[in-house]
């Protein structure tokens, strides 16, 4: 059994956070389907699925022929009142069958991609695994996109922001195997690529998806926490004020910091894993340490400028 | 902040112009160009990006309009470029992220989807980058229009936009540019259709001129009549200027005549005047011309 | 899935399972009368009436014959044309309605109302199944460019490609054909218009005028019970004396029940004994209905529930759908 699945993560067109009564309302896509939330320890909000229609090749190395038709299904997250993601993912099938059926067969299975052709498992997981997508193959970092760009034109939003960030896609795979302890691999492709491999027991695929969605989170984080300072340091050589971006980072982004929070308990061994290598809650509280001491001390000198 | 350039002609020097400025703002921001000159996307030869230099093969601009493409190809442009010289030449630099059109693209139409489309493309843009920069094709073309269109809807009201018009110093393209901004199916009126108030637009315009030479220069191949009768021209054309509403207080900013830009559109790096192939007031001037545009004040009032 | 719930800590925002609505073996939609044809005498209602009856007593004996024990639950219902024609009047057309249908021996168990396919007890069925509609990719589809559609508009293979509004100087092509998906050697194309949005004009303001076809799937959704709004059922049955009726139908409910103790207005088939002119008309209700994705637990329950009775349920609603066309009543012109 295998999921793959893509997510964005963009900071949402907002200056402030949303409360949770207009998360919930942004994330209302889907006229008769309830918005789903979650207030603890931090909010989500999920929005109901979307369900696109797809017959293309998939993404394999080495490249080899294959067709997979069904559905990807996509939701669309608010973590916080404040970030965006819109996750995409399906399970692939593979089929002997290889002529298209109806598409009332496919329709009742959201989510599944049935595959034919000789291409293997492995083949697709490593095509996947690609840092640029193969040209003409499944897309669904696409599909996320439009979710997101679907999002943040909502009316709901002000479109103002505080704080200019980077979208980060994460592309990921999930393998159920029988009897396995849960397992995960992450890696930085550039500057907003990520590809992550988790191997869980057939019985927690589904909740993988959840705990991709919650790393591709924190990764973000990390990530622009990281841009924050870059920026702060770029002004700072040139003798800038670096005190708007330093503020809105530390209001904005520290308080999003729980992974883990939303993740299947199961699946929170996960995390100590990535917590040990490459390290992820030490460094981010270094980083914001070190904001704070540069807030910190600038306010002081500030204030002492003043009684001078 | 958006920045739209524009020209009524061809060959006025808005794309090297445009790419040059968003060199020198890159050093310390993050800046987008987005090649909206359908007809002739060539901006990555400018930045001297080999696999672009006319666009590339799909998944560029043209591809985000016509086709509904969700994510247009980006190019880092420090990483691209086959310069040497710019590749990791000021380690504090921001990003500068080139989004191309595609080989053999052409002009399409304006549709309320595309308009919704560019809208889209240009907020998510402006969340991510502190300028974003629009080459657009010259004269009354779609680009513009849809360009003003989308300015226009109100979800972008939010956003700053400030309007670049280039023009060369001579009598026909100052009449031109006059023409683009003032005239009849102009910006302003274009603008104001679609939905723009035409005063807030016309504070968001500035002229820039482009080639001007440099008259108070001894030039000794110069002769004392030639020299005179330049002077004098070049003070009727200033008259025309004002007189046609492009006037100083107006103007962003002026460039010189650059020999070398005369042969080959390319970015001009401190390195091109140490090796004394460029000319340090051009350097000078664009670096003005990004200076200014990124300043509130200058915007104030004109 | 994504909402945590441990021994010590669970939270309530998470979705309820779908409240369950009564079942019956079948349900049959006992003829189709244009507006028209109501207000136009009696002949035409007594002439269908008279050619729908045969055919309910086979279908009630053929139900009867899937169910091994005890008596098929079998229900009859009728719809009116209010929604493009709410200018008539019920207090003049059910009497004479209920009048003819029981002299041919039909009961109506159900009437239901058009316009409360669009809108239900406040709740907007119409645009709830809009929500649920998938298009079908044609081969080659990535995802990476959206489905190409027609806002409105939703079709069973691809259409001829636009030539209009591409980029300058790429040439003209030449005619393409459209193509059924999943055709078998030709194509039987079908572009269907599920609504129009029309713009404010005169006082009125904008809104979208759903097509027939359209709310005529949200029907079969109903019959089906496959709708809910927010996991609750819609539309359901309001007991309604049929010896007393309203000048307008919008202070009707939008199902009414009119017998006494009839089997459920919902059921895990449906059947609908209409004049041939309906053809098209359920030809675009199977296409719609065949891309909509519908609410994975309402389906579940449904098919455990069939289980549970020992009643075999076809997996795709589509086949759920039994249409028996008979010959149609000379009408009135309405075009």
């Amino acid at each position: 059994m295998v999921i793959i699945g893509e997510v964005r993560t963009s900071l949402l067109h907002t200056s402030l956070p949303l409360p949770g009564a207009a998360a919930a309302d942004l994330l209302a896509l889907r006229p008769g389907t309830q918005v789903r939330a979650t207030s603890r320890p931090i909010n989500r909000t999920l929005s109901p699925d979307t369900v696109t229609g797809v017959d293309c090749s998939l993404p394999s190395e080495p490249r080899t022929r294959s067709r997979g038709i069904g559905t990807v299904v996509t939701r669309a997250i608010v973590v916080g009142g404040m970030v965006a993601q819109a996750s995409s993912r399906a399970e692939l099938e593979w089929t002997d069958y290889r002529e298209r059926k109806p598409w009332k067969y496919y329709s009742r299975r959201p989510g599944v991609i049935e595959v034919s052709g000789p291409v293997t498992t492995d083949q697709v997981l490593a095509g996947f695994q690609m840092p640029s997508r193969q040209p003409e193959t499944l897309d669904l970092g696409s599909i996320s996109q439009r979710m997101i760009n679907h999002v943040q034109d909502r009316p709901q939003l002000d479109n103002l922001t505080a704080l200019r960030t980077r979208p980060t896609s994460m592309r990921w795979t999930a393998v159920g195997v029988e009897d396995a302890v849960p397992a995960v691999r992450l890696h930085i492709e550039d500057a907003t690529m990520r590809t992550v491999r988790v191997t869980v027991p057939p019985h927690l695929l589904e909740e993988a998806v959840g705990f991709c969605e919650d790393l591709a989170l924190h990764d973000w984080l990390y990530t622009t926490l990281g841009h924050v300072i870059a920026q702060a340091e770029r002004d700072m050589a040139r003798d800038a004020d670096p005190m708007k971006g330093l503020r809105a980072g530390l209001s904005l982004l520290v308080r999003l910091w729980m992974p883990g929070a939303h993740v299947s308990p199961e699946l929170r061994p996960l995390w100590q894993g990535l917590e040990a290598v490459p390290g992820f809650s030490e460094p981010w509280q270094r980083q914001v340490d070190w904001i704070r001491d540069q807030v910190f001390m600038r306010s002081l000198a500030a204030v002492e400028e003043l009684h001078h | 902040m958006l920045v739209f350039a524009a020209s009524d002609k061809g060959g006025t020097g808005r794309s090297v112009t445009s790419c040059n400025v968003a060199f020198h703002l890159a050093q310390r921001h993050d800046v987008a160009y987005l090649d909206f000159d359908f007809g002739s996307p060539t901006a990555g030869a400018i930045f001297d990006i080999t696999r672009a230099e006319r666009g590339i093969e799909q998944e560029g601009m043209h591809s985000y309009f016509t086709d509904g493409l969700a994510d247009p190809r980006r190019l880092d442009v420090w990483t691209s470029t086959s310069r040497p010289d710019l590749r990791g030449a000021n380690i504090r630099a921001g990003r500068l992220t080139f989004f191309p059109g595609e080989i053999g693209g052409a002009e399409f139409g304006m549709t309320d989807e595309r308009v919704d489309r560019c809208a889209e493309l240009l907020t998510q843009l402006d969340h991510e980058y502190e300028v974003v920069l629009v080459d657009l094709s010259a004269g009354r073309s779609t680009a513009l229009h849809m360009a003003l269109a989308a300015t226009a809807l109100s979800k972008m009201r939010s956003v700053t936009c400030r309007w670049l018009v280039f023009h060369r110093w001579t009598r026909q393209h100052i009449v031109a540019a006059h023409g683009l901004v003032y005239g009849k199916h102009g910006i302003l009126e274009v603008g104001k259709i679609s939905g723009h108030d035409q005063k807030d637009l016309q504070e968001d315009i500035r002229f820039v001129r482009v080639a001007v030479p440099l008259l108070k220069e001894h030039n000794p191949a110069q002769s004392a009549p030639q020299a005179t009768w330049l002077l004098a021209y070049d003070d009727e054309l200033r008259k025309l200027a004002v007189d046609r509403r492009l006037g100083q207080s107006r103007v962003l900013g002026t460039t010189p005549v650059e020999p070398i830009l005369q042969y080959r559109e390319q970015l001009i790096t401190e390195s091109d005047v140490a090796a004394k192939i460029a000319n340090a007031t051009t350097i000078k001037g664009f670096r003005s011309l990004a200076d200014r545009l990124v300043d509130d004040e200058v915007w104030e009032g004109a | 899935m994504s909402t945590i719930e441990t021994p010590v800590y669970s939270e309530a925002t998470s979705r309820p399972a779908p409240r369950k609505v009564a079942l019956s073996h079948l349900s049959v939609e006992v003829g189709h009368l244009y507006m028209e044809d109501l207000t136009n005498g009696e002949d035409r209602i007594r002439t269908q009436f008279r050619r729908v009856a045969p055919w309910l007593q086979a279908l009630r004996s053929a139900q009867q014959a899937e169910v091994t024990d005890g008596k098929a639950r079998i229900s009859t219902c009728f719809l009116i044309d209010d929604y493009f024609r709410p200018d008539t009047d019920p207090s003049v057309i059910m009497p004479q309605l209920l009048r003819i249908a029981a002299d041919c021996g039909i009961e109506i168990d159900y009437l239901a109302r058009e316009a409360g396919c669009h809108e239900a007890d406040r709740v907007q069925l119409a645009e709830i199944t809009r929500g649920m509609l998938l298009h079908e990719p044609p081969v080659g589809a990535t995802g990476s460019r959206p489905a190409a559609q027609k806002s409105g508009w939703l079709c069973n293979g691809e259409r001829t490609p636009d030539s209009s509004g591409g980029q300058a100087m790429r040439g003209s092509t030449l005619w393409q054909q459209p193509e059924e998906f999943g055709k078998r050697n030709h194509s039987i194309f079908l572009d269907v218009e599920m609504w129009k949005d029309i713009p404010a004009k005169g006082g009125e303001p904008a809104h979208r005028k759903w097509s027939c076809p359209f709310l005529a799937a949200v029907w079969q959704l109903i019959r089906l019970g496959a709708l809910r709004n927010n996991g609750e059922p819609v539309a359901q049955p309001r007991p309604w004396p049929t010896d007393s009726w309203p000048r307008t139908w919008r202070e009707l409910p939008a199902v009414m029940q009119l017998s006494d103790r009839p089997s459920p207005f919902s059921a895990y088939r449906v059947a609908s004994i209409l004049p041939k002119t309906y053809l098209k008309i359920e030809h675009a209700v199977n296409v719609i209905l065949d891309h909509l994705t519908l609410d994975e637990a309402v389906v579940t329950q449904t098919a455990e529930r069939a289980v549970e009775e020992g009643v075999e349920l076809p997996a795709q609603l589509t086949d759920r759908l039994t249409n028996i066309f008979i010959e149609a009543v000379p009408t009135v012109r309405r075009w």
